[in-house]
């Protein structure tokens, strides 16, 4: 194996593999930390698995501009991701390396050498065994195209809310929903739930066309970090067939990579959202972010050490009064806070003029967080004991959840974002 | 007391058998159609637990929370069983919590006191042979498979009938019911073949003695047991997985070594002047080594590392043999003199023939299978029938 890079371009190209080759890899798994390299006539095929999600990660001069491959002689080599990646960028992004695979007393190693002067060089000793990717079917029940970034935004909108309780399955997921023209991301702890919604003309399509597409926790990690370091728009997702001679498995395919994403319980199933949206809520009313931010810092300021060393969640209550257009915030941990927010507007339809719930406070504190102050929310409640459902991009005026939304006029789309929680008590 | 009813229905403490009580949970499961499961063990605190109990769950209304460690609160046994009772008192009435699995004896203040205000379900661990055997035939029922009744001891003996005096294992039971089930698949009738293959050991394992395995699937349970059928299938599975010459040269010299100390301790314990037969032979037969020293063979006796001479039977093969392993009978009571003289002569007249001529497979089957007859029909070749067998053989050959 033989041959000449731009470090810049091979750098940018091995980071994803790197991520798939070390980041929330099977214990004790073979392929932990190892990077196959693979040169070919024209371009370099590296490949990387981790346990979980396996990586086959196509390098041309076509697709990376900064890469400048010179082919001088086929070979392949499995060496260290962590150590291929501290080579690498110990020379200079601009500099031309030449990469040798040399044997010496019987042993190999990857010779990196400075083009501009080869008396400067690195090694990598070299393993004796080779990755093996996991074996991808031909013939798949489901394909879904999106645009990567909308796929990353999907990921990073709804994750804060995942579930992290190991036996309970069902709840540390991560999953979208496909009908035609619209996809809502979501994913949720089964205490709180977080969907994104976006709609709009060929914002993803699909075969068949309403489908959903499932990803557990410890894969979707792996795949937010890598997928934003490859070089694509599109992305294409495509599940096996469960009764399949091959274990069931998805695949991402990029324009030079492709992720396969080995070991998922194909009987993984998703909470019933529909439930959220089918109850009636009595109540809505519409609040300024603005205006529940220092509600927020007044809590924070009460989950102090002494409540942490606790171990326990931190609570608050909400006393809304509905007459006076007004939700009382209170904290009664070791520090007391009572903080007010007013309502914007109000529409009640059960003739209640005051209601008391609770709630952990960091469902509060999420929903404000990095969001523009004069924005609005819309909270919907039916009673103390049943869920709490938020809609962001609301007005100051309640309006029906589902209008709830910001058209989007650069990607041509308009997107929603909608949370809930249970409250706490009998 | 309408408060504790309602308790009485959605707080359980189960213990026991592992199947039983999955049984148990998925019962409550079906019977509360809409519901969040939680699970927690011994890596959450007690307080965590608590705010799971009382947070209002957002998909389903009822709520099934199982516990399969007592909660922990703080390092006061007293005020932690305190705290417990008043989280299940104040659990909502649509929250249904499991204590799975643990042992009443583990905390038997909390029980007794949980006992007072739930349902405590205790599952056997052990059945007796009857009961397993009857379980069995519910089970069997119940899963919609015919099965031929004289099957189901056989299922039972294969999970350890009572081989320690207890009782069958019920999780082991379960386990080998399970097997059976899903070898058999769709299928609505489970034949003895299918039982046989299921209810075996492996294919790959060969067992010779009987020490805390089934008789039935050990080669001297099943001789001493005189049980013609059951000598024949471990016979059988060797034969299949080695061929009929590499079985017959393992299984020979091993009988021959075996039936040759319980012949010896036989004729020892029917001479006077030996006070101790385990001595006697454990002293007497020792092992010898060759020493090839230029041009004539040396034998010593073999020592072990303490310098001590390497007895050729060992002390638990003789044990086993005059005194009998637990509460089973002494092996050379289970032999007469004359039956001993004829197993002997079988083994080495057999030996002798497989040694010494060319021989089929099947010839060697037979000859297998006059030595398992012989010793377990008690001899029941007469001297001329023996005479014609060997005659036979030998025109064969």
């Amino acid at each position: 194996m033989k041959f000449k890079v731009q470090v810049k371009g091979f750098l940018e190209g091995v980071l994803a593999s790197f991520e798939v080759a070390t980041r929330g890899v099977v214990k004790d798994f073979y392929g932990t930390d190892k990077i196959n390299i693979d040169c070919k006539n024209d371009k370099i095929i590296l490949s990387s698995f981790g346990g979980r999600v396996g990586l086959y990660n196509s390098l041309d001069n076509k697709n990376n501009s900064f890469l400048n491959f010179i082919f001088e002689a086929e070979g392949s080599a499995t060496v260290s991701a962590k150590d291929l990646v501290g080579v690498l960028q110990s020379f200079h992004s601009n500099e031309t390396l030449c990469i040798e695979l040399r044997s010496s007393s019987g042993s190999k190693e990857v010779y990196f050498s400075m083009e501009s002067d080869a008396e400067q060089y690195q090694t990598l000793p070299c393993y004796d065994r080779k990755i093996a990717l996991p074996q991808k079917t031909d013939d798949f029940s489901k394909v879904v195209t999106i645009h990567k970034d909308l796929l990353l935004k999907g990921m990073k909108k709804v994750l804060y809310a995942i579930g992290f309780e190991k036996d309970r399955r069902e709840f540390m997921i991560w999953y979208m929903t496909i009908w035609k023209n619209k996809v809502r991301f979501s994913s949720g702890s089964g205490a709180r739930h977080a969907m994104y919604e976006v709609e709009g003309d060929s914002v993803v399509s699909s075969d068949p066309v309403e489908t959903k597409i499932i990803i557990p926790k410890e894969y979707i990690t792996i795949l937010s970090k890598s997928l934003s370091l490859t070089n694509t728009d599109v992305i294409i997702i495509k599940e096996s067939k469960r009764k399949d001679t091959l274990p069931f498995h998805t695949v991402l395919e990029c324009d030079s990579q492709e992720f396969i994403l080995s070991g998922i319980d194909p009987s993984l199933k998703t909470p019933d959202e529909e439930k959220m949206f089918s109850l009636d809520y009595p109540i809505k009313m519409t609040v300024r972010i603005g205006d529940i931010s220092p509600a927020v810092m007044g809590m924070a300021a009460t989950f102090n050490d002494q409540v942490r060393n606790d171990n326990k969640s931190h609570k608050i209550e909400w006393d809304i009064d509905l007459n006076k257009k007004e939700i009382k915030f209170k904290a009664n941990e070791y520090m007391k806070s009572v903080r007010k927010t007013p309502i914007q507007e109000v529409l009640v339809t059960n003739g209640v003029d005051k209601i008391n719930l609770s709630s952990i406070s960091l469902y509060l504190s999420e929903i404000v967080k990095g969001e523009n102050e004069n924005e609005y929310i819309q909270i919907e409640v039916i009673e103390p004991k049943k869920p709490v459902i938020i809609y962001k991009y609301a007005s100051n005026k309640v309006m029906n959840g589902s209008a709830l939304k910001n058209v989007d006029k650069v990607n041509n789309y308009s997107e929603r974002f909608i949370t809930c929680f249970g409250t706490y008590g009998t | 007391m309408e408060h504790n009813i309602q308790n009485k229905e959605r707080l359980f403490w189960l213990t026991g058998s592992y199947f039983k009580r999955r049984e148990i949970i998925r019962d409550i499961k079906e019977n509360i159609s809409d519901y969040v499961l939680h699970v927690y063990g011994e890596e959450v605190s007690g307080s965590y637990i608590e705010e799971q109990i009382m947070e209002n769950s957002l998909f389903s209304v009822n709520k099934i929370v199982i516990l399969n460690s007592i909660p922990r609160f703080s390092n006061n046994t007293t005020s932690d069983n305190k705290k417990i009772i008043q989280m299940f008192s104040n659990a909502p009435s649509n929250c249904f919590i499991i204590m799975n699995g643990i042992s009443s004896s583990e905390r038997p203040s909390l029980y007794k006191l949980f006992s007072s205000m739930g349902k405590t379900i205790e599952a056997p661990l052990y059945l007796s042979r009857k009961e397993a055997i009857t379980w069995v035939s519910d089970r069997f029922d119940q899963n919609n498979k015919k099965v031929n009744s004289s099957m189901f001891s056989y299922v039972v003996d294969s999970a350890g009938a009572e081989e320690n005096g207890k009782g069958v294992d019920v999780d082991r039971l379960f386990l080998c019911l399970q097997k059976i089930l899903m070898f058999a698949g769709k299928n609505s009738k489970i034949s003895n073949d299918d039982i046989f293959s299921i209810c075996q050991k492996h294919s790959n394992f060969f067992a010779w003695g009987n020490s805390g395995i089934q008789e039935t699937d050990s080669l001297f349970g099943a001789l001493d047991n005189k049980s013609f059928l059951d000598a024949s299938l471990v016979i059988k599975r060797l034969v299949a997985k080695e061929g009929a010459m590499a079985a017959a040269q393992q299984i020979i010299p091993l009988l021959s070594w075996r039936y040759r100390l319980i012949f010896l301790a036989k004729e020892a314990n029917h001479k006077k002047n030996i006070t101790n037969v385990s001595d006697y032979i454990q002293n007497s037969f020792i092992k010898f080594q060759k020493e090839d020293i230029a041009f004539y063979v040396k034998y010593t006796p073999e020592k072990n590392k303490d310098g001590e001479d390497v007895p050729y039977y060992t002390q638990g093969a003789i044990n086993g043999v005059v005194r009998g392993f637990y509460n089973k009978l002494p092996t050379m009571n289970l032999y007469n003199r004359e039956n001993l003289y004829k197993i002997m002569r079988c083994i080495y007249e057999v030996a002798s023939k497989i040694r010494t001529n060319k021989i089929s497979d099947i010839e060697i089957l037979v000859l297998l299978d006059h030595i398992i007859l012989t010793i377990t029909s008690f001899g029941s070749f007469s001297e001329e029938e023996y005479r014609l067998f060997r005659r036979l053989t030998d025109e064969r050959a």
